[in-house]
């Protein structure tokens, strides 16, 4: 299973905004175990999508200036970016179907 | 019966487990269905002072490793599924999740509780945004910031303790004059000095456009009104038994805990309930473990009294 890459506010801009293809970042922070669980959901989604989609992860308590500005004050939350904008927000922990089903709908 | 589970054990909170445990051990053929993996409230709460056998306390997530740990020791296997249905009028029961249904000579429901909610204005759109019902997930994103804690009982002051840690000031508000939380935690609560404490007093509506930015509070002694600002507010005013999925299967209560017997029986022969899923009273880790072992003896039992069930 693809591991998420973890990316920081220094690479966000090169990761996310940049990207040709939809992004998927996973907002955590250390101490939220249940952001642990939400991991292999999102991780087994990043093999199903590999070449289509890209998935990163970002700790947002480290990394305080990105979560501000997307408003981020609840973890897990997953934003899809499409073009270096935020097309899909979910807050919390969702099954994988639920997860994969907004992925497909901003890949239509 | 083959192709049958023994036993069908449906959430993994401290009851669930310690019955996956006992089951296990029993070598019952046991599997236990959890959307998360299991550990429960546990894995959204944070130091845990009173479960026996840690004298200097132990974080809630750790706690449910170890539970889960232990009973998969011994041989319980947990899938990562949800139960959407529980059919249980005839033998063997059948429960139902994504992957198909699957039949169970016994079942023990142990799917918890989960957070109630305010129920105001704001509070559904600003999730994610400021409201919050899980401090160890969210409380490092409040650094330095004012935040509100609502409710007045154990988890409301134990997680406010926990926030400040990171917020600068962490208003504690309870519709009350006085808290139900244990003593030890109203002390330390009162000694720290990061917290303060507005007392008979409700939230009317949690206001912001993108995220939390102030309460709108009302005083219920006085009628009067005023308004605080905070960026973030943390929500611990009770919970709700998760048993949306077996109100048709088993008889539930008017507020939706399942009914069960000192032996912890359901309305329904076979079926069993363990935790917070069925209990108004306790409500401790501790108390739930010890539930889901009393269940998984009497499942034991109940198996090799009706061999042919």
């Amino acid at each position: 299973m693809i591991k998420l890459m973890d990316i920081a506010a220094d690479t966000f801009a090169s990761e996310v905004l940049d990207s040709a293809t939809p992004v998927v970042v996973e907002f955590y922070t250390q101490t939220c175990k249940f952001c642990k669980r939400f991991e292999p959901v999102v991780e087994s989604l990043a093999d199903k999508y590999e070449g289509k989609v890209r998935f990163r992860r970002i700790d947002a308590a480290q990394n305080r200036e990105i979560a501000v500005q997307y408003d981020i004050f609840g973890v897990p939350t997953t934003l899809i970016f499409r073009n270096g904008e935020v097309v899909e927000r979910i807050s919390g922990f969702v099954p994988e179907e639920e997860l994969a089903r907004k992925i497909d709908g901003v890949l239509e | 019966m083959p192709g049958a589970y023994d036993l069908v054990i449906i959430g993994g909170g401290p009851a669930g487990l310690t019955a996956g445990l006992y089951a296990a051990r029993a070598r019952l053929n046991v599997v236990m269905f959890d959307p998360t993996g299991g550990g429960g409230w546990l894995v959204k709460t944070t130091t845990i002072e009173n479960y026996p056998g840690f004298p200097d306390g132990i974080q809630g997530p750790d706690l449910a490793e170890l539970l889960i740990r232990h009973a998969v020791k011994f041989g319980l296997r947990i899938v990562e599924e949800p139960v959407t249905a529980l059919l249980a009028r005839h033998n063997p029961k059948r429960v139902v999740t994504p992957s198909g249904e699957h039949e169970a000579r016994a079942v023990i429901i142990s799917t918890g509780s989960r957070p109630m909610m305010l129920g105001v204005p704001g509070e559904q759109e600003l999730q994610g945004r400021g409201v919050s019902y899980c401090a160890t997930c969210d409380a490092a994103l409040f650094e330095g910031q004012d935040v509100a804690v609502v409710g007045g009982g154990d988890a409301a002051l134990d997680e406010g303790i926990e926030i400040t840690r990171h917020a600068r000031t962490v208003h504690v508000i309870h519709r009350r004059d006085t808290f139900r939380a244990e003593r030890v935690l109203q002390e330390s609560a009162f000694a720290n000095k990061k917290m303060k404490f507005i007392f008979d007093t409700v939230v009317d509506s949690i206001n912001g456009e993108k995220t939390v930015g102030s309460l709108s509070l009302r005083n219920v002694l006085t009628g009067d009104a005023s308004e605080l600002k905070v960026s973030g507010v943390f929500i611990f005013i009770g919970t709700r038994p998760n048993t949306d999925f077996v109100k048709d299967a088993v008889k539930v209560d008017e507020r939706g805990y399942i009914v069960t017997n000192q032996f912890h029986e359901t309305s329904v022969k076979g079926v069993w309930a363990a935790g917070d899923v069925q209990d108004k009273i306790y409500r401790q880790a501790i108390t739930g473990a010890g539930q889901g072992a009393a269940a998984a003896i009497l499942v034991e039992k109940y198996l090799h009294e009706h061999p042919s069930i």
